[in-house]
């Protein structure tokens, strides 16, 4: 289950993700928000993740993809 | 660099025309037809988090089967096997299934690919989603193919070289 403080962080992503993907220096990167802010742009998850796990409390921050999800083809098996 | 190399042999036992009994071992595309791809892989929690300083999230690990699924552009986790194992949500993003497009939440594991030497991914983000996985199946019988807990999708094959031999049932996989 997502904490208040990480909703919150990716309610923020939603409404900035226009923005992110037409800077070219967020998109298609990934980026770590804490407190409703954008703390850092990396070029891997693992260096944001890593980055990101080590400056804040693990259930305070989230690290989101900068795409637009429309256009990966995802296509998955569910059970329901 | 490894290499991995799954077969599977059928042996068919019967009777020539004369009545003589006949055995023999045969090759059939049936086993990756019907039951697909399927490997043991250890699903850990991430480096990141158990190496977090300070407060490092404790060490979970569980062994299952995991699927192969060209269809998944991300490699997913059912939902019960992310319970199990405590992982920290690290995001959202989007599915789509038969039902429909639906938001999920978003973890970061390490995998580990059992007795292949294939190198262990270390930070890996992953989707999650309901595959009907059962703990309780899973605990009777590990290597049951038609309980598994992930789906390995296009990020991991990509990391690998393939090779998928249908009519033999037969899968080569180099990392």
């Amino acid at each position: 289950m997502m904490s208040k403080a990480k909703q919150e962080n990716i309610g923020f992503f939603k409404s900035k993700l226009k923005q992110l993907l037409a800077d070219k220096l967020s998109a298609n990167k990934f980026v770590v928000i804490h407190n409703k802010e954008i703390q850092g742009v990396f070029d891997t998850f693992e260096s944001a993740i890593t980055d990101a796990a080590n400056r804040f409390p693990a259930d305070e921050f989230v690290v989101q993809e900068v795409v637009d999800e429309s256009q990966n083809v995802n296509y998955l098996f569910v059970a329901s | 660099m490894a290499h991995v190399h799954h077969l599977n042999l059928g042996l068919q036992v019967g009777k020539d025309p004369s009545g003589n009994p006949v055995t023999a071992v045969r090759q059939s595309p049936l086993a990756l037809m019907r039951q697909g791809f399927n490997l043991s892989v250890e699903v850990a929690t991430a480096t990141a988090f158990v190496q977090k300083q300070p407060d490092p999230v404790p060490l979970k690990t569980i062994t299952l089967i995991g699927h192969f699924d060209t269809g998944a552009s991300q490699t997913s986790i059912d939902q019960k096997v992310a319970t199990h194992l405590n992982l920290i949500p690290t995001g959202q993003a989007t599915i789509r299934t038969a039902g429909g497009a639906k938001g999920v939440d978003t973890f970061v594991i390490d995998i580990a690919f059992v007795n292949t030497g294939l190198r262990t991914i270390r930070n890996l983000r992953i989707n999650s989603c309901d595959l009907g996985f059962n703990l309780d199946r899973h605990a009777q019988n590990p290597n049951d193919v038609t309980n598994f807990g992930i789906l390995i999708g296009r990020d991991i094959m990509s990391l690998w070289n393939v090779t998928w031999h249908g009519p033999t049932s037969t899968v080569f996989i180099s990392d």
